[in-house]
Protein backbone atom coordinates (compact mmCIF):
# COMPACT_ATOMS: atom_id res chain seq x y z
CA UNK A 1 0.00 0.00 0.00
CA UNK A 2 1.14 3.21 -0.72
CA UNK A 3 -0.34 6.71 -0.04
CA UNK A 4 0.35 10.44 0.24
CA UNK A 5 -1.79 13.11 1.20
CA UNK A 6 -2.19 14.90 -2.09
CA UNK A 7 -2.61 18.80 -1.85
CA UNK A 8 -6.00 19.53 -3.16
CA UNK A 9 -5.95 22.81 -2.05
CA UNK A 10 -9.68 23.29 -2.49
CA UNK A 11 -10.85 21.00 -0.07
CA UNK A 12 -10.31 20.94 3.70
CA UNK A 13 -8.54 17.68 3.75
CA UNK A 14 -7.49 15.09 0.97
CA UNK A 15 -5.29 11.81 0.23
CA UNK A 16 -4.39 9.39 -2.01
CA UNK A 17 -4.05 5.71 -1.43
CA UNK A 18 -2.90 2.83 -3.97
CA UNK A 19 -3.25 -0.31 -3.25
CA UNK A 20 -1.72 -2.40 -5.96
CA UNK A 21 -3.43 -0.47 -9.14
CA UNK A 22 -6.38 0.02 -7.04
CA UNK A 23 -6.19 4.08 -6.57
CA UNK A 24 -9.00 6.23 -4.36
CA UNK A 25 -8.80 9.62 -3.56
CA UNK A 26 -10.66 11.21 -0.74
CA UNK A 27 -11.46 14.85 -0.47
CA UNK A 28 -12.91 16.87 2.85
CA UNK A 29 -15.23 19.88 2.65
CA UNK A 30 -16.49 20.83 5.68
CA UNK A 31 -19.48 22.91 6.02
CA UNK A 32 -21.74 24.71 8.89
CA UNK A 33 -25.26 23.58 9.93
CA UNK A 34 -27.16 23.14 12.77
CA UNK A 35 -26.91 20.32 14.78
CA UNK A 36 -29.84 17.59 14.21
CA UNK A 37 -32.82 18.32 17.01
CA UNK A 38 -32.59 14.91 18.55
CA UNK A 39 -28.68 15.35 19.33
CA UNK A 40 -27.85 19.03 19.54
CA UNK A 41 -24.63 18.96 20.58
CA UNK A 42 -23.25 16.60 17.82
CA UNK A 43 -21.91 17.16 14.12
CA UNK A 44 -22.66 15.19 11.55
CA UNK A 45 -20.12 13.13 8.99
CA UNK A 46 -21.47 11.78 5.49
CA UNK A 47 -19.26 9.73 3.64
CA UNK A 48 -19.92 8.60 0.05
CA UNK A 49 -18.39 6.36 -1.92
CA UNK A 50 -18.32 6.95 -5.49
CA UNK A 51 -17.02 4.90 -8.47
CA UNK A 52 -17.01 6.53 -11.68
CA UNK A 53 -17.07 5.26 -14.99
CA UNK A 54 -13.44 6.74 -15.28
CA UNK A 55 -11.87 3.81 -13.30
CA UNK A 56 -13.39 0.74 -14.96
CA UNK A 57 -15.41 -0.15 -17.88
CA UNK A 58 -17.70 -1.86 -15.20
CA UNK A 59 -19.26 1.05 -13.88
CA UNK A 60 -21.66 2.84 -16.15
CA UNK A 61 -22.08 7.14 -15.75
CA UNK A 62 -25.66 8.03 -13.62
CA UNK A 63 -26.41 7.00 -10.32
CA UNK A 64 -24.74 5.46 -8.12
CA UNK A 65 -24.81 0.99 -8.22
CA UNK A 66 -25.38 -0.92 -5.87
CA UNK A 67 -21.70 -1.36 -5.29
CA UNK A 68 -20.75 2.28 -4.55
CA UNK A 69 -24.38 2.17 -1.96
CA UNK A 70 -23.47 -0.82 -0.36
CA UNK A 71 -19.61 0.57 -0.17
CA UNK A 72 -20.74 3.92 0.86
CA UNK A 73 -23.24 1.91 4.06
CA UNK A 74 -20.31 0.21 5.30
CA UNK A 75 -18.05 3.11 5.03
CA UNK A 76 -20.37 4.95 7.66
CA UNK A 77 -21.49 1.78 9.84
CA UNK A 78 -17.22 1.43 10.48
CA UNK A 79 -17.42 4.90 11.63
CA UNK A 80 -20.28 4.51 13.87
CA UNK A 81 -18.38 1.72 15.29
CA UNK A 82 -15.18 2.74 16.04
CA UNK A 83 -15.91 5.87 17.19
CA UNK A 84 -13.17 7.25 14.87
CA UNK A 85 -14.22 11.14 15.63
CA UNK A 86 -15.70 12.14 18.69
CA UNK A 87 -19.07 13.83 17.48
CA UNK A 88 -19.07 15.86 20.15
CA UNK A 89 -16.07 18.12 19.04
CA UNK A 90 -17.94 18.82 15.66
CA UNK A 91 -20.30 20.67 17.25
CA UNK A 92 -19.69 24.58 17.81
CA UNK A 93 -22.45 25.90 19.74
CA UNK A 94 -25.38 23.45 21.24
CA UNK A 95 -28.53 23.32 18.90
CA UNK A 96 -27.07 26.21 16.45
CA UNK A 97 -24.16 25.08 15.13
CA UNK A 98 -22.24 22.53 14.05
CA UNK A 99 -19.54 21.14 11.50
CA UNK A 100 -20.60 18.99 8.74
CA UNK A 101 -17.84 17.30 7.09
CA UNK A 102 -18.71 15.57 4.00
CA UNK A 103 -16.17 12.41 2.83
CA UNK A 104 -16.49 12.38 -0.60
CA UNK A 105 -14.55 9.23 -1.76
CA UNK A 106 -13.66 8.60 -5.31
CA UNK A 107 -12.37 5.43 -6.96
CA UNK A 108 -9.79 6.49 -9.90
CA UNK A 109 -8.99 3.01 -10.62
CA UNK A 110 -10.75 -0.15 -10.19
CA UNK A 111 -8.89 -3.63 -9.42
CA UNK A 112 -10.34 -5.17 -6.63
CA UNK A 113 -10.07 -4.49 -2.82
CA UNK A 114 -12.06 -1.27 -2.85
CA UNK A 115 -13.14 -1.34 0.89
CA UNK A 116 -9.65 -1.86 2.46
CA UNK A 117 -8.66 1.16 0.39
CA UNK A 118 -11.71 3.57 1.06
CA UNK A 119 -11.07 2.88 4.73
CA UNK A 120 -7.56 3.89 4.92
CA UNK A 121 -7.71 7.00 2.46
CA UNK A 122 -10.39 8.26 4.74
CA UNK A 123 -8.37 7.72 8.09
CA UNK A 124 -5.35 9.32 5.80
CA UNK A 125 -8.04 12.64 5.00
CA UNK A 126 -9.02 12.94 8.23
CA UNK A 127 -5.73 13.08 9.43
CA UNK A 128 -5.04 15.15 7.28
CA UNK A 129 -7.60 18.00 7.95
CA UNK A 130 -7.85 21.41 8.93
CA UNK A 131 -10.74 23.13 10.32
CA UNK A 132 -11.23 26.95 10.30
CA UNK A 133 -11.63 28.63 13.49
CA UNK A 134 -15.30 29.68 13.74
CA UNK A 135 -16.96 31.69 16.21
CA UNK A 136 -20.13 33.09 17.26
CA UNK A 137 -20.36 36.55 17.14
CA UNK A 138 -22.87 37.17 20.51
CA UNK A 139 -23.96 40.59 19.21
CA UNK A 140 -25.31 39.29 15.71
CA UNK A 141 -25.60 35.91 16.51
CA UNK A 142 -23.94 34.71 13.24
CA UNK A 143 -21.60 32.73 12.68
CA UNK A 144 -17.62 33.87 11.93
CA UNK A 145 -15.18 32.10 10.40
CA UNK A 146 -10.78 32.77 10.21
CA UNK A 147 -9.48 30.74 7.72
CA UNK A 148 -6.13 31.85 8.55
CA UNK A 149 -6.34 29.99 12.07
CA UNK A 150 -6.93 26.54 11.25
CA UNK A 151 -6.90 23.00 13.67
CA UNK A 152 -6.35 19.97 12.83
CA UNK A 153 -9.07 17.24 14.06
CA UNK A 154 -8.46 14.55 16.74
CA UNK A 155 -9.17 11.09 15.77
CA UNK A 156 -10.06 8.46 18.81
CA UNK A 157 -9.12 5.38 16.92
CA UNK A 158 -7.56 3.83 13.74
CA UNK A 159 -9.66 1.51 12.09
CA UNK A 160 -8.28 -0.44 9.08
CA UNK A 161 -9.77 -3.25 7.21
CA UNK A 162 -8.59 -6.50 6.00
CA UNK A 163 -10.51 -8.05 2.74
CA UNK A 164 -10.14 -11.59 1.38
CA UNK A 165 -11.53 -13.68 -1.02
CA UNK A 166 -12.84 -16.92 -0.13
CA UNK A 167 -12.81 -19.91 -2.79
CA UNK A 168 -14.99 -22.50 -1.85
CA UNK A 169 -14.44 -22.68 2.01
CA UNK A 170 -11.43 -23.76 1.87
CA UNK A 171 -8.78 -21.16 0.22
CA UNK A 172 -8.59 -17.67 1.39
CA UNK A 173 -6.56 -15.33 -0.20
CA UNK A 174 -5.90 -11.94 1.45
CA UNK A 175 -6.28 -8.54 -0.79
CA UNK A 176 -8.13 -9.83 -3.69
CA UNK A 177 -7.30 -8.04 -7.05
CA UNK A 178 -10.48 -7.77 -9.20
CA UNK A 179 -9.98 -10.48 -11.48
CA UNK A 180 -9.96 -12.70 -8.22
CA UNK A 181 -13.13 -11.11 -6.73
CA UNK A 182 -14.88 -12.03 -9.84
CA UNK A 183 -13.81 -15.27 -9.82
CA UNK A 184 -14.16 -15.45 -5.50
CA UNK A 185 -17.21 -17.78 -4.02
CA UNK A 186 -17.66 -15.34 -1.27
CA UNK A 187 -15.89 -11.70 -0.03
CA UNK A 188 -14.89 -10.80 3.58
CA UNK A 189 -13.50 -7.96 4.84
CA UNK A 190 -12.72 -7.64 8.88
CA UNK A 191 -12.11 -3.91 10.36
CA UNK A 192 -9.76 -3.57 13.25
CA UNK A 193 -8.64 -0.83 15.79
CA UNK A 194 -5.12 0.12 16.93
CA UNK A 195 -5.84 -1.93 20.34
CA UNK A 196 -6.79 -4.99 18.77
CA UNK A 197 -10.43 -4.91 19.18
CA UNK A 198 -12.51 -5.72 15.99
CA UNK A 199 -14.68 -2.75 14.87
CA UNK A 200 -16.57 -4.47 11.64
CA UNK A 201 -17.10 -7.74 9.60
CA UNK A 202 -18.87 -7.72 6.80
CA UNK A 203 -19.30 -10.17 4.80
CA UNK A 204 -22.32 -9.89 2.21
CA UNK A 205 -23.10 -13.59 1.48
CA UNK A 206 -21.77 -16.48 -0.45
CA UNK A 207 -19.87 -19.74 0.64
CA UNK A 208 -19.87 -20.42 4.36
CA UNK A 209 -16.86 -19.59 6.63
CA UNK A 210 -15.98 -22.06 9.37
CA UNK A 211 -15.21 -20.44 12.37
CA UNK A 212 -11.65 -21.67 12.60
CA UNK A 213 -11.03 -19.76 9.59
CA UNK A 214 -12.69 -16.54 10.37
CA UNK A 215 -10.42 -16.31 13.68
CA UNK A 216 -7.61 -16.34 11.02
CA UNK A 217 -8.67 -14.05 9.43
CA UNK A 218 -9.09 -11.78 12.37
CA UNK A 219 -5.55 -12.12 13.28
CA UNK A 220 -3.93 -11.57 9.60
CA UNK A 221 -6.69 -8.20 9.82
CA UNK A 222 -4.65 -7.16 13.35
CA UNK A 223 -1.14 -7.70 11.82
CA UNK A 224 -2.46 -5.69 9.15
CA UNK A 225 -3.28 -2.93 11.40
CA UNK A 226 0.09 -2.67 12.99
CA UNK A 227 1.70 -2.48 9.13
CA UNK A 228 -0.73 0.42 8.14
CA UNK A 229 -0.51 2.70 11.20
CA UNK A 230 3.09 2.24 10.67
CA UNK A 231 2.89 3.19 7.50
CA UNK A 232 0.52 6.45 8.51
CA UNK A 233 3.09 7.46 11.14
CA UNK A 234 5.83 7.00 8.66
CA UNK A 235 3.96 9.86 6.70
CA UNK A 236 2.89 11.84 9.08
CA UNK A 237 6.71 11.92 10.22
CA UNK A 238 8.40 12.73 6.82
CA UNK A 239 5.38 15.64 6.13
CA UNK A 240 6.33 17.43 9.83
CA UNK A 241 10.40 17.14 8.91
CA UNK A 242 9.66 18.69 4.99
CA UNK A 243 7.17 21.60 6.60
CA UNK B 1 -32.33 20.06 -6.90
CA UNK B 2 -33.97 16.60 -6.86
CA UNK B 3 -33.66 14.09 -3.74
CA UNK B 4 -30.49 12.10 -3.61
CA UNK B 5 -31.99 8.70 -2.71
CA UNK B 6 -29.56 6.52 -3.43
CA UNK B 7 -26.01 8.56 -1.00
CA UNK B 8 -25.94 8.59 2.36
CA UNK B 9 -27.70 12.08 3.18
CA UNK B 10 -26.40 14.63 5.44
CA UNK B 11 -28.66 17.45 7.01
CA UNK B 12 -30.49 19.28 4.75
CA UNK B 13 -29.20 22.50 4.36
CA UNK B 14 -25.57 23.92 5.23
CA UNK B 15 -23.22 26.38 4.44
CA UNK B 16 -19.68 26.82 3.65
CA UNK B 17 -17.23 28.85 6.18
CA UNK B 18 -16.39 30.89 2.99
CA UNK B 19 -19.79 32.63 3.65
CA UNK B 20 -18.99 33.68 7.03
CA UNK B 21 -15.32 35.32 6.78
CA UNK B 22 -15.13 38.00 9.07
CA UNK B 23 -14.70 40.98 7.63
CA UNK B 24 -11.39 42.01 8.64
CA UNK B 25 -9.69 38.38 7.59
CA UNK B 26 -10.66 38.41 3.48
CA UNK B 27 -8.05 36.98 2.35
CA UNK B 28 -6.01 38.75 -0.51
CA UNK B 29 -6.32 37.83 -3.66
CA UNK B 30 -2.90 36.48 -5.54
CA UNK B 31 -1.67 38.46 -8.41
CA UNK B 32 0.64 37.33 -11.08
CA UNK B 33 3.71 39.76 -10.23
CA UNK B 34 6.75 38.05 -10.41
CA UNK B 35 5.68 34.83 -11.05
CA UNK B 36 4.61 34.68 -15.36
CA UNK B 37 3.72 37.52 -17.31
CA UNK B 38 0.44 38.38 -18.80
CA UNK B 39 0.84 36.22 -21.66
CA UNK B 40 2.61 33.11 -20.15
CA UNK B 41 0.52 29.95 -19.25
CA UNK B 42 1.41 27.76 -16.44
CA UNK B 43 3.81 25.06 -16.70
CA UNK B 44 2.15 22.06 -17.18
CA UNK B 45 2.90 18.35 -15.94
CA UNK B 46 1.48 15.73 -17.84
CA UNK B 47 1.76 12.15 -17.64
CA UNK B 48 0.17 9.03 -19.24
CA UNK B 49 -1.16 5.38 -18.48
CA UNK B 50 -2.08 5.87 -14.83
CA UNK B 51 -5.07 3.95 -14.72
CA UNK B 52 -4.41 0.34 -15.19
CA UNK B 53 -8.02 -0.35 -16.29
CA UNK B 54 -8.06 2.10 -18.90
CA UNK B 55 -7.46 1.60 -22.51
CA UNK B 56 -5.87 4.90 -22.31
CA UNK B 57 -5.27 7.29 -19.46
CA UNK B 58 -3.69 10.72 -18.88
CA UNK B 59 -3.27 12.97 -15.90
CA UNK B 60 -2.56 16.73 -16.21
CA UNK B 61 -1.57 19.77 -13.66
CA UNK B 62 -1.45 23.18 -14.61
CA UNK B 63 -0.03 25.12 -11.29
CA UNK B 64 -2.90 23.72 -9.56
CA UNK B 65 -5.33 22.48 -11.59
CA UNK B 66 -5.39 18.68 -11.78
CA UNK B 67 -7.10 17.02 -14.54
CA UNK B 68 -7.32 12.86 -15.00
CA UNK B 69 -8.77 11.62 -17.85
CA UNK B 70 -9.22 7.46 -19.06
CA UNK B 71 -10.51 6.46 -22.35
CA UNK B 72 -12.56 3.20 -23.18
CA UNK B 73 -13.28 1.61 -26.67
CA UNK B 74 -13.90 0.95 -29.03
CA UNK B 75 -17.14 -0.40 -28.00
CA UNK B 76 -20.16 -1.48 -29.28
CA UNK B 77 -22.37 1.03 -29.76
CA UNK B 78 -25.26 1.27 -27.39
CA UNK B 79 -27.78 2.79 -29.22
CA UNK B 80 -28.85 0.12 -32.45
CA UNK B 81 -31.24 3.17 -34.38
CA UNK B 82 -28.46 4.65 -35.64
CA UNK B 83 -29.26 5.80 -39.58
CA UNK B 84 -25.80 6.40 -40.01
CA UNK B 85 -23.36 3.86 -38.98
CA UNK B 86 -20.51 4.18 -41.39
CA UNK B 87 -18.89 6.60 -38.30
CA UNK B 88 -18.22 5.17 -34.46
CA UNK B 89 -19.40 7.95 -31.99
CA UNK B 90 -17.12 9.51 -29.21
CA UNK B 91 -19.10 9.89 -25.79
CA UNK B 92 -17.77 12.45 -23.34
CA UNK B 93 -18.13 12.50 -19.66
CA UNK B 94 -17.17 15.30 -18.11
CA UNK B 95 -17.13 15.40 -13.85
CA UNK B 96 -16.12 17.65 -11.60
CA UNK B 97 -15.34 16.24 -8.25
CA UNK B 98 -17.17 17.63 -5.20
CA UNK B 99 -14.13 18.94 -2.92
CA UNK B 100 -12.36 20.08 -6.39
CA UNK B 101 -14.22 23.59 -6.23
CA UNK B 102 -14.28 26.37 -3.09
CA UNK B 103 -17.86 25.84 -3.15
CA UNK B 104 -18.49 21.91 -2.92
CA UNK B 105 -20.28 20.74 -5.77
CA UNK B 106 -23.10 18.32 -5.86
CA UNK B 107 -22.84 14.84 -7.10
CA UNK B 108 -25.61 14.69 -9.36
CA UNK B 109 -23.98 16.24 -12.43
CA UNK B 110 -25.72 19.70 -13.08
CA UNK B 111 -26.31 21.63 -16.44
CA UNK B 112 -22.69 23.38 -16.08
CA UNK B 113 -20.86 19.55 -16.43
CA UNK B 114 -23.62 18.63 -19.09
CA UNK B 115 -22.41 22.04 -21.05
CA UNK B 116 -18.93 21.31 -20.61
CA UNK B 117 -19.24 17.34 -21.79
CA UNK B 118 -20.94 18.67 -24.85
CA UNK B 119 -18.24 21.26 -25.28
CA UNK B 120 -15.08 19.03 -25.23
CA UNK B 121 -16.97 16.67 -27.06
CA UNK B 122 -17.23 19.26 -30.18
CA UNK B 123 -13.76 19.86 -29.79
CA UNK B 124 -12.54 16.54 -29.87
CA UNK B 125 -14.40 14.96 -32.96
CA UNK B 126 -12.54 16.76 -35.45
CA UNK B 127 -9.51 15.23 -34.13
CA UNK B 128 -9.85 11.66 -33.74
CA UNK B 129 -10.38 9.41 -36.96
CA UNK B 130 -14.11 7.84 -36.04
CA UNK B 131 -14.75 6.62 -39.93
CA UNK B 132 -12.02 3.90 -39.00
CA UNK B 133 -14.25 2.58 -36.22
CA UNK B 134 -17.69 2.07 -37.67
CA UNK B 135 -20.52 1.30 -35.23
CA UNK B 136 -18.72 1.76 -32.00
CA UNK B 137 -18.24 3.88 -29.13
CA UNK B 138 -15.34 5.60 -27.95
CA UNK B 139 -15.96 6.83 -24.32
CA UNK B 140 -13.71 9.57 -22.65
CA UNK B 141 -14.26 10.46 -19.27
CA UNK B 142 -12.29 13.30 -17.67
CA UNK B 143 -12.48 14.16 -13.83
CA UNK B 144 -11.53 17.41 -12.71
CA UNK B 145 -9.94 16.84 -8.93
CA UNK B 146 -8.69 20.52 -8.24
CA UNK B 147 -10.19 23.64 -10.17
CA UNK B 148 -7.78 26.17 -10.26
CA UNK B 149 -9.18 28.26 -13.56
CA UNK B 150 -9.07 27.51 -17.28
CA UNK B 151 -10.49 23.37 -17.05
CA UNK B 152 -11.76 23.33 -20.26
CA UNK B 153 -9.12 23.76 -21.76
CA UNK B 154 -6.64 21.81 -19.74
CA UNK B 155 -9.30 19.19 -19.82
CA UNK B 156 -9.11 19.00 -23.66
CA UNK B 157 -5.13 18.55 -23.47
CA UNK B 158 -5.75 15.99 -21.11
CA UNK B 159 -8.53 13.91 -23.29
CA UNK B 160 -6.11 14.11 -26.67
CA UNK B 161 -3.25 12.71 -24.51
CA UNK B 162 -5.65 10.22 -23.32
CA UNK B 163 -6.56 9.14 -26.96
CA UNK B 164 -3.17 9.36 -28.00
CA UNK B 165 -2.20 6.84 -25.13
CA UNK B 166 -5.27 4.09 -25.81
CA UNK B 167 -3.98 4.31 -29.42
CA UNK B 168 -6.83 5.34 -31.09
CA UNK B 169 -6.58 6.95 -34.21
CA UNK B 170 -6.51 10.43 -34.75
CA UNK B 171 -5.62 13.12 -37.28
CA UNK B 172 -4.07 15.60 -34.75
CA UNK B 173 -4.00 15.88 -30.92
CA UNK B 174 -6.05 18.95 -29.80
CA UNK B 175 -4.76 21.24 -27.07
CA UNK B 176 -6.76 23.78 -25.25
CA UNK B 177 -5.73 27.30 -24.06
CA UNK B 178 -8.25 29.77 -22.35
CA UNK B 179 -7.83 33.42 -21.80
CA UNK B 180 -9.46 35.80 -19.77
CA UNK B 181 -10.08 39.64 -19.95
CA UNK B 182 -10.82 41.97 -17.21
CA UNK B 183 -11.32 45.48 -18.36
CA UNK B 184 -7.57 45.98 -20.04
CA UNK B 185 -5.58 43.26 -19.29
CA UNK B 186 -5.74 39.44 -20.99
CA UNK B 187 -4.82 36.74 -19.01
CA UNK B 188 -3.56 33.53 -20.48
CA UNK B 189 -4.58 30.68 -18.57
CA UNK B 190 -6.06 32.15 -16.12
CA UNK B 191 -6.28 30.51 -12.36
CA UNK B 192 -9.69 30.25 -10.68
CA UNK B 193 -9.71 33.80 -8.87
CA UNK B 194 -8.16 35.68 -11.69
CA UNK B 195 -10.97 33.70 -14.08
CA UNK B 196 -13.26 36.58 -11.67
CA UNK B 197 -16.81 37.10 -13.89
CA UNK B 198 -16.38 33.65 -15.15
CA UNK B 199 -19.43 31.25 -16.31
CA UNK B 200 -20.38 30.78 -13.00
CA UNK B 201 -20.99 34.21 -11.31
CA UNK B 202 -22.02 36.66 -13.96
CA UNK B 203 -19.88 39.38 -16.32
CA UNK B 204 -19.39 43.09 -15.74
CA UNK B 205 -18.88 45.23 -18.53
CA UNK B 206 -15.60 44.57 -20.84
CA UNK B 207 -14.70 41.36 -19.14
CA UNK B 208 -14.78 38.09 -20.18
CA UNK B 209 -13.27 34.51 -21.36
CA UNK B 210 -12.07 32.84 -24.26
CA UNK B 211 -11.19 29.15 -24.58
CA UNK B 212 -9.92 27.62 -27.90
CA UNK B 213 -9.26 24.32 -28.55
CA UNK B 214 -6.85 24.19 -31.60
CA UNK B 215 -4.95 21.16 -33.33
CA UNK B 216 -1.61 22.47 -33.92
CA UNK B 217 -0.10 20.78 -36.89
CA UNK B 218 -2.75 21.52 -39.21
CA UNK B 219 -3.59 24.71 -37.71
CA UNK B 220 -7.21 24.15 -37.51
CA UNK B 221 -9.48 25.66 -34.41
CA UNK B 222 -11.82 22.81 -33.64
CA UNK B 223 -13.77 24.84 -30.78
CA UNK B 224 -14.13 28.21 -30.07
CA UNK B 225 -15.96 29.46 -26.60
CA UNK B 226 -16.26 33.40 -25.75
CA UNK B 227 -18.38 34.16 -23.00
CA UNK B 228 -18.93 37.86 -21.52
CA UNK B 229 -18.60 41.02 -23.52
CA UNK B 230 -15.79 41.65 -25.27
CA UNK B 231 -15.01 44.10 -28.14
CA UNK B 232 -14.53 42.59 -31.41
CA UNK B 233 -10.40 43.49 -31.88
CA UNK B 234 -10.21 42.09 -28.10
CA UNK B 235 -11.94 39.12 -29.23
CA UNK B 236 -9.71 38.49 -32.21
CA UNK B 237 -6.24 39.15 -30.56
CA UNK B 238 -7.89 37.12 -27.20
CA UNK B 239 -7.91 34.32 -30.40
CA UNK B 240 -4.69 34.23 -31.64
CA UNK B 241 -2.67 34.61 -28.24
CA UNK B 242 -5.08 31.31 -27.49
CA UNK B 243 -3.31 29.98 -30.50
CA UNK B 244 -0.09 30.64 -29.72
CA UNK B 245 -0.18 29.88 -26.61
CA UNK B 246 -1.52 26.37 -27.70
CA UNK B 247 1.71 25.73 -29.93
CA UNK B 248 3.65 26.52 -27.11
CA UNK B 249 1.72 23.46 -25.18
CA UNK B 250 2.84 20.58 -27.67
CA UNK B 251 6.06 20.15 -27.18
CA UNK B 252 5.33 19.36 -23.44
CA UNK B 253 2.66 17.37 -24.87
CA UNK B 254 4.78 15.37 -27.38
CA UNK B 255 7.55 14.68 -24.31
CA UNK B 256 4.69 12.65 -22.58
CA UNK B 257 3.58 11.00 -25.23
CA UNK B 258 6.84 9.74 -26.31
CA UNK B 259 8.22 8.93 -22.42
CA UNK B 260 4.65 6.77 -22.13
CA UNK B 261 5.07 5.13 -25.52
CA UNK B 262 8.91 4.10 -24.55
CA UNK B 263 7.70 2.86 -21.56
CA UNK B 264 5.00 0.66 -23.01
CA UNK B 265 7.61 -0.82 -26.35
CA UNK B 266 11.42 0.06 -24.76
CA UNK B 267 13.25 0.19 -27.98
CA UNK B 268 15.55 -3.09 -28.30
CA UNK B 269 18.69 -3.74 -26.64
CA UNK B 270 21.69 -3.30 -28.81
Amino acid sequence: AVFTWCSVSTADGSALVKIGNTTVICGIKAELTTPPSDAPNRGYIVPNVDLPPLCSSKFRPGPPGEQAQAASQFIADVIESSDLINMEELCIEKSKLCWVLYCDIMCLDYDGNLLDACIIVLLAALKNAQLPEVTINKETDLAEADIQKKKPLKINRLPVGSSFAVFDDSIIIVDPTAEEESLSTALLTVVTDEEDRLCAVHKPGGTSLSGEKLQHCINRAITRNKEISKLVDKVTESTKTAK
Amino acid sequence: MPVDTKRIRGPEESQSPLLFLSPGKVPEASSRQGVRGNGDARPVFARCGLISQAKGSAYLEAGNTKIICSVYGPREAERKDETDMKTGRLVCDFRLAPFSCLKRGAWIQGSEERDLSQTLQESLQPGVCLHRYPRSQIEVNVMVLENDGSILAHAVTCASMALADGGIEMYDVVLGCTLGQSGSTCLVDPSYSEEYGSWQEGYGEDQGCVTVALLPNLNQVSGLTADGEMREDILSDAVRSCMDGCHKLYPVLQQALMRAVKKKAPPPAK
